[in-house]
């Protein structure tokens, strides 16, 4: 019960009184909060988009180093190939893409025009995340699939020329695309290129070289 | 446990029993809207992340915590006496008119100028809404306890703002204090 004692008998009126329409807050008042309110939106906005590129410049910096470590003679201001497939084992900072409603084979981003491929109706693989990164002064944009095991791979597009291949690598040709296949540290990456663009899938090694090789090869992208 | 961030975009919904309160803690319409600019801007500064789902319970916590604050810094200060309230606008409703009616700020007045547990207990049942539970979650206190406080301060209030006795009339009990 939350009223066990009674209220003097005049209290209703004053209570309407508290709480009635002139005891509103002035139409000022309003203005001001909402006008501090939008500036609380704005700056947490700014902040964000602010840590964001720290963060990219942050693993550019990073990777500066792994580029310079990894990068073959005579190629100093391209990115090596593995270092470039490195980006795959760093996480997600970004939500899926959407697909393209226009064409559903595909996702809404692309680097260069070159899109990435949505699997979903042809094989496990759903995407699940994105990042980018600077490399080598290339941008480097990852997306991230996974399967219902919870396996996930690394789809990066790079802008700018293709990089070179990396040495070593098995040698195929599938659907008149050719793809290189290594396999080192407990992983393995599929090259390829994609109008004139390096890309690049990483997986943890327990995937196939079949499977990465179909996937590379899959007639996603149409000229 | 786990918190959930407050959402800046609902805040407004709860401006005018915010104010309100404000108004009976302060007793002026002026203070009241400084007080109520500095707990959104306090609240504002930074993202915050809340333990229940009750926003507006938080945002009068911060309310009073902002005007305690304030207060005892005001204290440090040397005093000035304020201007007198502005004149206000005539009500046009019948309910309050004519004779009857009372001023929104002479009852503001009263309020802020109870006991602050008293005070508190009826701004956060009748000025703003809170259910016993609430209001005794704002102020740490039992619900039995703010029955308590709530029915005294009821009391005090309605004889502060009784109107005097008409002349020649007999002696009746003098009327609680307001404090």
């Amino acid at each position: 019960m939350e009223e066990p004692m009674e209220s003097p008998p005049e209290y209703d009126r004053i209570q309407a009184v508290m709480t009635s329409a002139r005891t509103a807050a002035p139409a000022a008042l309003r203005e001001r909060v909402a006008a501090e309110r939008d500036r609380t939106l704005v700056r947490r906005t700014v902040v964000k988009r602010m840590k964001l590129t720290g963060v990219m410049a942050g693993a550019a910096a990073a990777l500066g180093v792994a580029v310079g470590l990894v990068a073959p003679a005579g190629h100093s201001s391209a990115p090596s190939p593995l270092a470039a497939a490195a980006l795959a084992t760093r996480g997600a900072v970004a939500g899926a893409p959407q697909r393209d409603l226009a064409h559903p084979h595909l996702l809404r981003v692309a680097v260069d025009g070159v899109p990435f491929p949505r699997w979903e109706e042809r094989s496990p693989w759903r995407p699940s995340g994105q990042r980018a990164d600077a490399i080598g002064g290339r941008t480097a944009l990852t997306v991230y699939y996974d399967d219902p095991r919870g396996v996930r791979l690394g789809y990066t597009i790079l802008d700018g020329a293709a990089l070179a291949w990396p040495e070593g690598a098995r040698r195929v040709v599938r659907n008149g695309v050719e793809v290189r296949v290594i396999r080192g540290h407990g992983r393995v990456a599929a090259f390829w290129r994609v109008h004139g663009h390096s890309c690049i899938i990483s997986a943890p090694d327990t995937v196939p070289d079949g499977r990465m090789i179909a996937l590379a090869s899959a007639r996603t992208y149409v000229s | 446990m786990a918190g959930r961030p407050l959402d800046p975009q609902g805040l407004g919904d709860h401006l005018d029993r915010l104010y309100r309160a404000a108004w009976a803690l302060c007793g002026s319409r002026e203070d009241a809207e400084d007080l109520v600019q500095d707990t959104y801007a306090r609240v504002l500064s930074k993202p915050r992340m809340l333990r229940s789902d009750d926003d507006l319970g938080y945002l009068l916590r911060v309310l009073r915590n902002t005007f305690v604050s304030r207060h005892r810094t005001a204290g440090r200060r040397p005093r000035t006496e304020p201007f007198a309230e502005g004149h206000e606008q005539a009500d046009e409703r019948p309910a309050l008119r004519p004779d009857a009616a009372l001023e929104a700020r002479e009852v503001f007045g009263v309020i802020s100028a109870l006991a602050p547990d008293f005070r508190d207990a009826l701004i956060a049942v009748d000025v703003a809404g809170l259910s016993y539970r609430e209001a005794g979650r704002l102020l740490g206190a039992k619900e039995a306890t703010i029955t308590s406080r709530l029915h005294r301060a009821r009391r005090q209030v309605a004889a502060a703002l009784a109107p005097p006795p008409e002349p020649g009339a007999g002696q009746e009990s003098p009327a609680e204090g307001v404090v």
